[in-house]
This record gives C-alpha cells, sequence and structure tokens, in this order.
C-alpha cells in the first residue's frame, strides 16, 4: 500500500532531521520505518498525518530527536569521509606533480573548514526539514557550497603567504598515502553504495595521465580538460540520481 | 496544569501495563490507549515514551515482518520494566486514594 504525499514528506523530513542532527542511521532508519508501518495503518483506517503529529509536525520531529542520543563516532566519520574525499583532489594532483610538502596550515585548515562545511550543512537541512513548503531552498546550498570553495581557495593564498611547520613526505610514503587514500575512497564507496566519488576521482586524473604522457600536453591543458570533464560527470551523476530518487 | 499535561505525566505508567498484558506494537498501543479514554492525545506522543522507556531498559523491541509491509517493532516489558510499573502502581494508588479522600470531604 502506497503512503500520501504529506504522510511520505513527513517521513522524508524526519529522516533529514534526525541524520543532520547527528543521530545513529540504525536507530533512525528503525523509528522511520516504525512510523511508516503506523502511518500505513492509519491511512487504512481513514485518518492523516495529523493522527501522528498532532498540529506541528516540525514540534513532533523535535520531540522524537529529543530522545535519541546524539552519534559522535558517527559524526566523527561522517566529518573525516568529507575531508579525506574533498583533500584527495588536491593530495593526488599534488602527488602527479611531484609535490609532497605540506603545511600544518593547510592540513589543519582544510579539517577545519570540512568541519564547518558539514555543521553548517546539517543545519540548513535541518531548517528545510522542518519548514512548511515542500522546496529546499536551493539558492541557500548553492551560496553555502561557494563559500566553503571560497574558504579553500582563500586557504590556498594565505598558505603561499604565511609559513607554518612543513611536513615533507618521501616519494615512495607519498604514493603509498596516495594508494591508501584510494583505497580509502573505494572501500567508503562500496559502503554507502554511493559511487560519486570515486567516478569523479577517476575522471579526473584518468583522462590527465593521458593526454600528459600518451598526448603530450601541456600540463595546464591536461588539468583543465579534466576538471571540465569532472564537472560534466558529477553535474550528470546528480542529476541521474536525483530522477532516480524521484521514481523510488 | 491542563488534563493533556497531567495525562503525559502518567502515560508512561500505562504504556507499561499495557505492554506487560502481552507483546505489542505502536498502532496496536495507541489504538488501545485510545479505547481506555486517552483521546486527547495523539496517536504520535506514544513513540518518544516508546524510545526513552527502551533506553531506560524497560522495554525491548523484537523485529518481525508485518502483513502490512515493512518490518514491526514489537514490545515486550522487561525485568526492570515490570519493577517500575509495580512502583507506578504503588504511587497511583497512593495519588489517587489522596485526591479521592480530599474530593470526597468536599462533597
Amino acid at each position: 500500500m502506497t503512503l500520501s504525499t504529506e504522510s511520505t514528506r513527513f517521513l522524508e523530513d524526519l529522516k533529514v532531521y534526525l541524520l543532520a542532527s547527528g543521530k545513529n542511521e540504525q536507530a533512525t532508519n528503525e523509528i522511520v520505518l516504525e512510523l511508516e508501518d503506523h502511518l500505513i495503518e492509519a491511512e487504512a483506517d481513514g485518518k492523516s498525518v495529523r493522527s501522528i503529529t498532532g498540529e506541528s509536525p516540525a514540534a513532533y520531529i523535535q520531540s522524537i530527536s529529543h530522545e535519541m542520543a546524539f552519534d559522535s563516532k558517527q559524526a566523527f566519520w561522517t566529518i573525516m569521509q568529507v575531508y579525506l574525499g574533498a583533500s584527495s583532489f588536491l593530495y593526488l594532483q599534488n602527488l602527479l606533480n611531484g609535490t609532497t610538502t605540506y603545511s600544518i596550515l593547510l592540513v589543519g585548515g582544510f579539517l577545519l573548514i570540512s568541519a564547518v562545511y558539514l555543521t553548517t550543512l546539517a543545519l540548513l537541512f535541518r531548517q528545510d526539514a522542518l519548514r512548511d513548503t515542500a522546496r529546499p531552498r536551493l539558492l541557500r546550498y548553492g551560496i553555502h557550497g561557494s563559500v566553503h570553495l571560497l574558504l579553500i581557495v582563500g586557504l590556498l593564498i594565505v598558505n603561499g603567504l604565511i609559513d607554518s611547520p612543513k611536513i615533507t613526505l618521501s616519494p615512495s610514503v607519498g604514493w603509498l598515502i596516495g594508494a591508501l587514500l584510494i583505497a580509502w575512497i573505494l572501500i567508503t564507496a562500496w559502503k554507502t553504495k554511493t559511487w560519486i566519488l570515486p567516478i569523479a576521482v577517476f575522471v579526473f586524473f584518468v583522462p590527465q595521465l593521458l593526454l600528459l604522457f600518451v598526448f603530450n600536453l601541456s600540463e595546464i591543458t591536461a588539468v583543465l580538460v579534466s576538471y571540465v570533464l569532472t564537472s560534466i560527470t558529477i553535474a550528470v551523476t546528480f542529476i541521474r540520481s536525483s530522477k532516480n530518487s524521484k521514481a523510488d | 496544569m491542563s488534563s493533556t499535561q497531567m495525562l503525559k505525566g502518567i502515560l508512561d505508567g500505562c504504556l507499561l501495563a499495557l505492554i506487560a498484558e502481552e507483546e505489542i506494537y505502536g498502532y496496536e498501543l495507541a489504538t488501545k490507549l485510545k479505547a481506555y479514554g486517552f483521546s486527547d492525545i495523539g496517536e504520535g506522543t506514544i513513540y518518544p515514551l516508546l524510545i526513552r522507556m527502551q533506553k531506560l531498559g524497560w522495554i525491548e523491541a523484537t523485529s518481525r515482518v508485518s502483513p502490512s509491509g515493512p518490518k514491526r517493532k514489537y514490545y515486550s516489558i522487561t525485568t526492570s520494566g515490570a519493577e517500575e510499573l509495580t512502583a507506578f502502581k504503588e504511587r497511583w494508588q497512593y495519588l489517587s486514594t489522596s485526591v479521592e479522600s480530599i474530593l470526597k470531604e468536599d462533597d
């Protein structure tokens, strides 16, 4: 039996709010499934989603959230996932260019930006989940992403201007870390069943290597072509996955 | 204090009593509560309370496939839940006797 649009939206909002509040994923799925089961029976008996939530779905969602514990281990790994995912491009690009020196400022700054990015993104998701209208505020997500991209550019500029302690890796250690990073990306993608990052890494680096070493093009041309290809691939994957989730 | 707030204060004990009777799932529990006269309270009110009671170790849940589709969670009472229910019954007995005797005096 299919649920009404209102009930489906309530369950989606509940899930987004709980996950964005750092609640355990398994516990979140359990309560969402339990309420789905309740709503199926309630709708069959002619009741609406308000029979569960009362007059304010937002207040109800918060009352559920209040009883669930914050999963700090899960939050830590999510931050690490974003941090390593985002820094993998920079790291692997540097490795290809033969750079294996990193400043404390760059490594720490990147970690801080990843943590701020995720925390503020979670806040945006939480706000959207409690709103009355169904449409997400895409412009806000666009601005949010752009601000953090600018922060990364800013960090790279400041890192060039300010001297901070540096770690230099030997080429073999550098390649070993690169291999571990790729292994981490593949394992995480396999675990989360989300392949966008390995696809993006593949599209960014493989054509670049081909253009550099097979076609002997300049470094800047190879990077630019790879950048354009990666952007197109991410956009197409994103559109396809949103279409698939709508079809589900 | 509104009647809704007063009812919420004793809802924990009532849920424990219903779960102690038989293994039960959310919708069934909400329907039973309504049948006993708790019609002021939204059906969803029970879920935050069930989460809390699980955390306290008073009840436990087992998931089984339901006829309606997704897996269904059935609740049963634990030993510490049964102890809490006994304590609740004593508190309620004491409270209701006190209230009744005051109300009788008013008559």
